[in-house]
C-alpha cells in the first residue's frame, strides 16, 4: 500500500513537471491564437459596450482611402479612421472578386494592431458563381450519351457587392462586431495567400464601419409600404435546380426519382431538384430571379422535401433583393416531411406572408442557416474544450496505462470535481431544453412527435447520461477514462456529433412559386396509383438498353479510353475533352468506366483492349510492358519534354531496360501530420528526423499518446510504400548494381531495416492501427506520417479540427554531411497505352494534353468545384499541382516533400523483395528474431526468386549471367529529361 | 435395327432432359478443367500466347518451390485434416442433437446454424476482423486486457502463430453448410421402426443407437456430407487472405493451395504454373473424395 502511494506520488510529480505551468490546452490555444469571438463579445457587453447609436438608429462611418484599389494575394492594407461615437460596429466591405480560381477569398482583420478575436484571423468573403447565362434547360443540362442530364460547369461572377463581415463558419447570429474606441483607430485588412498566384484577387470600392438597422417585424414591414396594391399576373414557377447564382460551387442539382418531382422521366436521369446534402453548410446561398409585371404584394411558396435530417427541423433564411424583408423569414423552419410538400410561406394561421416586389426583375435568395443555433454552437464548443481539459488533467494524474487495481480518491486531486461535473450536467440540461424547443413548434404539433428522436437530441442525451454516470462516482473517472474524451462513445464525441447536427441543414428543393395573393397553386399531388405506375414503368425500362446518342462524325478518329475511377471523374473528363481536346485536334475520345483493372489483362488477351487506360495502379504498366502488351512511350520524339513535368522518382516503377511503359497521373504524398493544438500544449516540438521522433516519444507516451507510421496501417504484408522509405533514407538500396542480387543485407540497407524495426521493438510505436484518422481525431495519435487520404479526410470530415492540425516534411535520417534524407514513396495512379492500338500518335497527343499542367490544374479546380472538397485532385504534374486549389502553405510542404520522392523500381521479381522485407520485419517485431539472421533468411529467398525470374526473361542461362539487368535510377530519368525535346 | 431405333427413341427423352445439364456442365466445369490441365503443361504469362514446356511446371513444383513444400502443402493438409473431419463430426453431432427436439425449435435452430455458411464473406469483415482486431479496441484484445490476462494487444491476424488457429476456428464456425442439412434430413428419415427393433434386440444406450442404426441407415447423406466437407476445406483459401488482409498471408502462415494459385496466377503472372498447382489441388480433392466413397459409399 505504501509502495503504491509512493508510485502515485512519483507519477504525479512526474506528470506535472513535464507540463508548462498549470496551463490547460484551451489556455494555451487562447494564448497562441486569441480568444474566441463569443467570449470577447460577452466581455465587451459586460464592460458596458453596445451599439454606438440610439436604439433602432442606423448609421455608418466611411473609412477614408483611395478607392477603388486592387489587392494581390497576401497583401495587406491599413487605414486610420476617426470614430466619434465609440461602441460596437460591424464592418461593411464594398468589393468585387477578381480571382478566377475556386478557392475561398479569405481576409484577416486587425483592429488597432491586433486580432480582436480568433475569428478575425480568417474571414471568408462571399463570392458568386453562375452556371451559365443561357437559361434553357437543354442548354444548361447537356445530356450525356445515355440521355441523362449532366451537371453544368460554373464560372465565378465578378459582381460588386456590399457585405457585412461575418464569421467563416456563418454560425454567429449576426455580423461580427468590432469594438472601436473614441478617436483615432487603425483598421487593417490582409488578403489570404490563396492559391499563391500573384494576380489581383480583390478590388475594394470602399470600407465602412456600420451600425445596421434592425430587421423589422412583419407588421412594420407591411406598414412601411403604404398604398401598395396586390400584385398581378399568373403563378410563376421557378425550377429550383436552375438558380441564377449561388455563393458556393458545391451546391448542385440532384437527381430525384420521386413521382411528385418536376420534371420527371422514367427513362433518363433528370437533375430535377437542388440541394440535399450539397446544400447544408450554413451560409450557402442560392439566388433566383423572378420578373413580375406590376409592383405590389406577392406570395411565395416552396416545394421541398426534408427527410435527410430525420425528426429535426431545418432552417433557411430568406432575402428579397438582397435583404431580409422582415424578422419572421430570417429563420424559416422546415419541418421533417417524408413526402414532397408545397409550403406557402406564412403565419401559423395559414395566412400567407405578402412580399413586396418591384416591377421587373427581383431576386429571391435562400441561405442555409444554422445561425439559429449560433449561441448553442458556441456553448457546445466551450463544453468540448472544458471536457478535453479535464481529460488531460486526469491523464496527467493517472498516466498512460490505466491500472484497474488502483482505487483513486479523485476528490483529493480535483477538489472541485463535483461542482464542475454538476455544472456540466446543468449546462447539458439547459442545452437539451433549448434544442428541444427549437425542434418543436406550436403551430405544427404533428411534427413534434418525433422531436426527441432527432440525432442532436439523442447524442445530447447520451452525453448527459455519461456525465451523470461519472458524476455519481467521480472516483471511477480514471477507470472510465475513455468515456470522457476518447473512444467512439465518449462525451466529447457525442458533443461533436451534436455540433455537426446543428451545423448541417440539408434541404432538397424542387420548385419555387411566386404568385399574387388570391391565386391558387396548381395541385401537384400524386396518388399512390400514379406512383406505383411510374415505378413499374421505370422497372420495365431498366431492361431496355439506354438509348445512346449518335456520335457526330462518321470517319473521325475515336480513341477508346478506360478509366478506373468513379462516374463523377469520367463525366468531367469527357466534358473537358469534348470542350478542349477534340476541337483542337479533331480526335474524339470515348471514355468508359472500368470497375476492375485486372480486366485489362483479360481484355488484352481477348484482343478487346482499349487504346489507353487511366487511373490504374503503378505496377500494372511494368507487368504488362515487360510482356509486350504496352507501348514504350520513350519512342515518341517529345517524350523528354513530358518527362520533365513529373518528379523523376515517380517514374521509376514504369522503367525497364531503357523503356518507359507508363506515366504517373496522380501522386500521393507521405508527410508528417500533427495536431498543433496538442503538441503546443505539451510543449513538444515538431520532429524533423527520426532521432528527434525518438526524443519526443517518451513525452508523448507518458500521456498515453503515440506516433503513427504507415507500417502500422497496413494489414498483412507491409507494402513498399511503408517500408521502402527507411531503406532510402538510410541511403540503402534494394538491388545490387547488376540486378542479380538484392542489396538488402548491405550495411546501409541494414541500418534502414534496423530503424524500421527498432521504432517498434525498442520505442514502442503502435503495431496495428486500422484507422489513423480516428486516432488523430481523438488525440491518441496526435502525430504521424500519413498520406493524401488522411489529408482529404481531415480537410473534409473533421470540422472540429479546423486550424488545429498541420503538415510538415516527413522525418528523415541525417547523413554525415548534415543533410536530412527525407525519401518517401508517393506514386498513386498512372496511365498506359496498349500495344495493339493502331492510333498511337493520337493516343500520345491525348496523353500529352491530359497530363499537361494547365489541363491538370483546370481539372483539379473543376472537380472540386463540382463535387466538393472530397474530390481533391493531387496531380502528378508538378506545375499542375502547384496551380491546384490547395492551401498554399500545405502545397509548399507537399512540393518540397516531392523533391524527396523515390518509388521502388520494378523488377521481374520485385514482389518477392516487397514480401520478404515485410516478412523480415514481421519476424523481428513479432517473433523477436535477430535482425541480421532475419534479413539473411530473406535475402536467400529473394535471390532465388530473382534467379528464377531472370532465367524466365533471358538474363541468365542456368546460373551463367548473359547480360546485366539494369535497375533504373533517378539519374536515368534525369538523363531523359535533359535530352532535347525536339527530334 | 428396328429395336435399336426404338430404344434410341425411348432414351431420347431421357437425353433431352439431361441435355441442359450436360451442356452447362461441359461448358462451365469440364471445359475449364480440361483447359487448366492443358495450360499446366505450358509457360503462360496471361498476356502472350502460351509455350509448351512439358512437365517442367510439375518438376519445378516438386523440386524448386520451397514455399509450396515448406508452407503451403503442410498448411493445407493441417487445415484440411483438422477442419474437415472436425467440421464433419460437429455437423453430424449438431444434426443429431437437433433431430431430438420438436420440429419448430429445430427449424429455427437449423436455420441459425446454417446461416454462417451463407454469410461467411460478409461476416468475416464485420464480425471476425473486429473481434480479432490487433489494436486494443478489438473485442478479444479488449476483453483479455480487461481481465488482465495480457498486457498488450495480441496481433491475432498478423502474427504467424495465431493466424492459422483463427482461420480454423472461423472455418469450423461456418462449416455447417449443405452437408449439415443433408445429414439432418438423413437422420430424420431413419425409420422409427428400426429403433424399436433395436430396442427389442437389446440396444440400451444412445451411442449404440447412433452407431448401429442411425449411421448405417443414412450412408448416402453421410457420404454427401463428407464429400462436401472435403471439397469446401480444400477450397477454403480466401479465409486467410480475408482475415489477414493480404495475399500472401504474413510469413505464409495462412497460405493454402488456393492462395498459392492466386499468388502465381495474378501476382506473378505465371498462369501455367498456377494451373499446375490447381491440378494438384484437383487431384488432392479427388483422392480425398475417393476416401470418403470408400468409407460411406454403398457397395452395389
Amino acid at each position: 500500500m505504501k509502495r503504491l502511494a509512493g508510485w502515485v506520488l512519483l507519477l504525479l510529480l512526474w506528470g506535472t513537471s513535464g507540463f508548462p505551468g498549470d496551463l490547460t490546452v484551451s489556455d494555451i490555444t487562447t494564448r497562441l491564437v486569441g480568444d474566441r469571438y463569443d467570449h470577447v463579445l460577452q466581455q465587451w457587453k459586460d464592460d458596458g459596450w453596445g451599439s454606438p447609436g440610439q436604439p433602432g438608429e442606423s448609421f455608418f462611418v466611411e473609412v477614408p482611402g483611395n478607392w477603388p484599389m486592387d489587392l494581390l494575394p497576401g497583401e495587406s492594407l491599413e487605414w486610420n479612421v476617426e470614430v466619434d461615437r465609440p461602441g460596437l460596429y460591424a464592418i461593411e466591405l464594398d468589393y468585387t472578386v477578381l480571382a478566377t480560381h475556386t478557392m475561398d477569398i479569405e481576409i484577416a482583420v486587425r483592429c488597432n494592431g491586433a486580432f480582436p478575436f480568433f475569428e478575425g484571423r480568417r474571414i471568408v468573403l462571399q463570392r458568386w458563381w453562375q452556371t451559365t447565362e443561357s437559361l434553357s434547360r437543354e442548354e444548361l443540362f447537356v445530356r450525356d450519351r445515355f440521355g441523362n442530364e449532366t451537371i453544368p460547369g460554373q464560372q465565378p461572377v465578378g459582381m460588386r457587392q456590399r457585405v457585412l463581415l461575418r464569421d467563416a463558419a456563418f454560425t454567429q447570429p449576426q455580423a461580427l462586431w468590432f469594438l472601436l474606441r473614441e478617436g483615432n483607430n487603425t483598421l487593417s485588412l490582409q488578403l489570404g495567400a490563396g492559391s499563391g498566384v500573384l494576380l489581383p484577387t480583390l478590388r475594394l470600392h470602399g470600407v465602412r464601419l456600420c451600425v445596421p438597422a434592425d430587421i423589422p417585424s412583419y407588421e412594420s414591414y407591411r406598414r412601411a409600404h403604404p398604398g401598395v396594391e396586390p400584385g398581378s399576373g399568373e403563378v410563376q414557377v421557378l425550377e429550383a435546380e436552375m438558380p441564377w447564382r449561388k455563393n458556393d460551387t458545391t451546391i448542385n442539382p440532384v437527381v430525384s426519382r420521386d413521382a411528385e418531382v418536376f420534371p420527371q422521366d422514367v427513362r433518363c436521369q433528370l437533375l430535377n431538384t437542388l440541394g440535399g446534402d450539397t446544400w447544408k453548410k450554413s451560409g450557402q446561398t442560392v439566388v433566383y430571379r423572378v420578373c413580375v409585371p406590376t409592383p405590389g404584394w406577392y406570395q411565395l411558396a416552396l416545394k421541398f422535401s426534408q427527410d435527410l435530417k430525420p425528426n429535426a427541423v431545418v432552417y433557411r433564411s430568406l432575402a428579397i433583393n438582397g435583404q431580409v424583408p422582415f424578422a419572421e423569414v430570417e429563420h424559416l423552419a422546415f419541418f421533417p416531411e417524408s413526402r414532397w410538400k408545397v409550403h406557402t410561406l406564412g403565419t401559423a394561421e395559414d395566412e400567407g406572408y405578402l412580399f413586396f416586389l418591384h416591377q421587373g426583375t427581383n431576386t429571391i435568395s435562400l441561405e442555409s442557416d444554422s445561425r439559429v443555433y449560433g449561441e448553442q454552437i458556441d456553448r457546445v464548443n466551450a463544453l468540448i474544450l472544458q471536457l478535453n481539459d479535464l481529460a488531460l488533467q486526469v491523464r496527467k494524474l493517472v498516466g498512460t496505462n490505466i491500472d484497474r487495481n488502483i482505487d483513486w480518491e479523485i476528490r483529493n486531486y480535483f477538489p472541485g470535481i463535483d461542482a464542475q461535473l454538476a455544472e456540466i450536467i446543468g449546462e447539458l440540461n439547459r442545452l437539451y431544453e433549448q434544442l428541444l424547443q427549437k425542434n418543436t413548434s406550436e403551430s405544427n404539433p404533428a411534427a413534434n412527435r418525433g422531436a426527441r428522436k432527432a440525432q442532436a437530441l439523442i447524442s445530447l442525451q447520451n452525453a448527459l447520461d455519461i456525465v451523470q454516470l461519472l458524476a455519481q462516482d467521480p472516483d471511477s473517472i480514471p477507470r472510465r477514462f475513455p468515456l470522457l474524451s476518447e473512444g467512439t462513445n465518449s462525451v466529447v464525441r457525442e458533443l461533436s456529433r451534436v455540433l455537426e447536427e446543428m451545423e448541417n441543414q440539408p434541404l432538397l428543393l424542387d420548385r419555387l412559386y411566386v404568385f399574387p395573393p388570391g391565386e391558387t397553386l396548381p395541385d401537384e399531388g400524386v396518388s399512390v396509383w400514379q406512383r406505383f405506375w411510374m415505378s413499374t414503368r421505370r422497372f420495365l425500362h431498366s431492361f431496355s438498353t439506354p438509348p445512346e446518342l449518335p456520335s457526330s462524325g462518321e470517319d473521325t478518329l475515336v480513341l477508346h479510353v478506360w478509366v478506373n475511377r468513379s462516374r463523377n471523374h469520367v463525366d468531367l473528363l469527357q466534358k473537358l475533352t469534348d470542350r478542349q481536346f477534340t476541337p483542337q485536334t479533331g480526335i474524339q475520345v470515348d471514355f468508359s468506366i472500368m470497375p476492375d483493372e485486372q480486366k485489362l489483362v483479360l481484355a488484352y488477351a481477348g484482343k478487346t483492349s482499349p487504346d489507353l487506360a487511366l487511373g490504374i495502379s503503378n505496377w500494372l504498366p511494368f507487368e504488362l510492358g515487360i510482356r509486350g502488351a504496352v507501348v514504350n512511350l520513350e519512342r515518341f520524339a517529345d517524350f523528354p519534354e513530358v518527362v520533365r513535368r513529373f518528379s523523376p522518382g515517380a517514374l521509376l516503377p514504369f522503367l525497364f531496360e531503357g523503356s518507359c511503359y507508363g506515366l504517373p497521373e496522380t501522386q500521393d504524398f507521405y508527410v508528417l501530420f500533427f495536431r498543433s493544438d496538442i503538441l503546443s500544449a505539451l510543449g513538444i516540438p515538431v520532429p524533423g528526423t527520426w532521432d528527434e521522433v525518438k526524443q519526443i516519444l517518451p513525452e508523448l507516451q507518458r500521456y498515453g499518446m503515440n506516433f503513427y507510421l504507415p507500417i502500422a496501417g497496413a494489414s498483412g504484408s507491409k507494402p513498399f510504400m511503408a517500408t521502402a522509405p527507411f531503406l532510402y533514407q538510410a541511403q540503402g538500396d534494394f538491388y545490387t548494381s547488376d540486378g542479380f542480387e538484392t542489396a538488402l543485407n548491405t550495411p546501409r540497407s541494414l541500418e534502414g531495416v534496423r530503424l524500421m524495426t527498432e521504432l517498434f521493438t525498442v520505442y514502442g510505436l503502435p503495431l496495428q492501427v486500422p484507422n489513423f484518422f480516428e486516432h488523430f481525431r481523438d488525440g491518441t495519435l496526435p502525430i504521424g506520417v500519413s498520406n493524401f487520404t488522411t489529408y482529404v479526410q481531415l480537410s473534409v470530415t473533421a470540422p472540429e479540427l479546423r486550424n488545429s492540425w498541420d503538415i510538415a516534411l516527413s522525418p528523415g535520417v541525417e547523413n554525415p554531411d548534415g543533410e536530412v534524407q527525407r525519401w518517401q514513396t508517393g506514386s498513386a495512379q498512372s496511365v498506359m497505352m496498349f500495344a495493339d492500338t493502331s492510333r498511337q500518335q493520337a493516343a500520345w497527343e491525348f496523353l500529352k494534353w491530359w497530363l499537361s499542367a494547365q489541363v491538370q490544374a483546370t481539372y483539379a479546380q473543376q472537380i472540386q468545384a463540382m463535387y466538393g472538397k472530397e474530390f481533391m485532385w493531387s496531380s502528378a504534374n508538378l506545375q499542375g499541382f502547384a496551380n491546384s486549389p490547395f492551401p498554399v502553405e500545405h502545397r509548399q510542404v507537399v512540393l518540397e516533400q516531392w523533391e524527396w520522392l523515390k518509388e521502388v523500381p520494378k523488377t521481374p521479381a520485385g514482389y518477392m523483395v516487397e514480401r520478404e522485407l515485410s516478412n523480415a520485419w514481421t519476424r523481428v517485431v513479432f517473433q523477436g528474431q535477430n535482425l541480421r539472421t532475419s534479413v539473411d533468411d530473406s535475402v536467400i529467398l529473394i535471390n532465388r526468386e530473382i534467379v528464377r525470374k531472370l532465367q524466365e526473361f533471358g538474363y541468365l542461362s542456368g546460373t551463367r549471367r548473359l547480360k546485366p539487368y539494369h535497375v533504373p535510377t533517378i539519374g536515368d530519368v534525369l538523363d531523359w529529361g535533359r535530352k532535347d525535346g525536339n527530334p | 435395327m428396328a429395336t435399336r431405333r426404338r430404344i434410341l427413341k425411348e432414351e431420347a427423352s431421357a437425353y433431352a432432359f439431361l441435355a441442359p445439364y450436360l451442356a452447362l456442365f461441359s461448358i462451365f466445369i469440364v471445359w475449364p478443367v480440361m483447359l487448366a490441365i492443358g495450360l499446366s503443361f505450358t509457360d503462360f504469362n496471361a498476356v502472350q500466347s502460351p509455350d509448351f514446356t512439358g512437365l517442367k511446371n510439375y518438376v519445378d513444383l516438386l523440386t524448386q518451390d520451397h514455399v509450396f513444400m515448406q508452407y503451403v502443402l503442410p498448411n493445407t493438409l493441417k487445415f484440411a485434416l483438422l477442419v474437415g473431419p472436425l467440421g464433419y463430426i460437429l455437423a453430424f453431432l449438431l444434426a443429431w442433437l437437433l433431430a431430438q427436439i420438436p420440429p419448430v425449435p429445430r427449424t429455427v435452430l437449423a436455420l441459425a446454424i446454417y446461416s454462417p455458411s451463407m454469410t461467411v464473406g460478409v461476416a468475416m469483415q464485420v464480425i471476425w476482423r473486429t473481434i480479432f482486431s490487433g489494436d486494443s479496441t478489438g473485442y478479444l484484445n479488449s476483453l483479455l486486457l480487461k481481465a488482465n490476462l495480457i498486457t498488450q494487444p495480441v496481433q491475432w491476424l498478423q502474427s504467424p502463430e495465431f493466424l492459422m488457429p483463427v482461420m480454423m476456428m472461423v472455418t469450423i464456425w461456418g462449416s455447417m453448410g449443405v452437408g449439415f442439412l443433408a445429414m439432418l434430413a438423413g437422420i430424420l428419415n431413419v425409420d422409427p421402426q428400426m429403433y424399436e427393433a433395436g430396442y427389442i434386440d437389446g440396444v440400451s444406450k444412445k451411442w449404440q443407437e447412433i452407431w448401429y442404426i442411425t449411421i448405417p441407415s443414412m450412408k448416402p447423406q453421410m457420404l454427401f456430407g463428407a464429400v462436401m466437407a472435403v471439397v469446401t476445406t480444400f477450397q477454403a483459401g480466401a479465409i486467410g487472405v480475408q482475415l489477414s488482409g493480404s495475399n500472401p498471408t504474413p510469413q505464409y502462415a495462412g497460405q493454402l493451395i488456393v492462395n498459392h494459385v492466386e499468388d502465381f496466377g495474378f501476382l506473378r503472372y505465371e498462369m501455367g504454373y498456377a494451373a499446375a498447382v490447381s491440378v494438384v489441388l484437383l487431384l488432392l480433392i479427388w483422392f480425398s473424395s475417393r476416401l470418403a466413397w470408400k468409407l460411406f459409399g454403398s457397395r452395389e
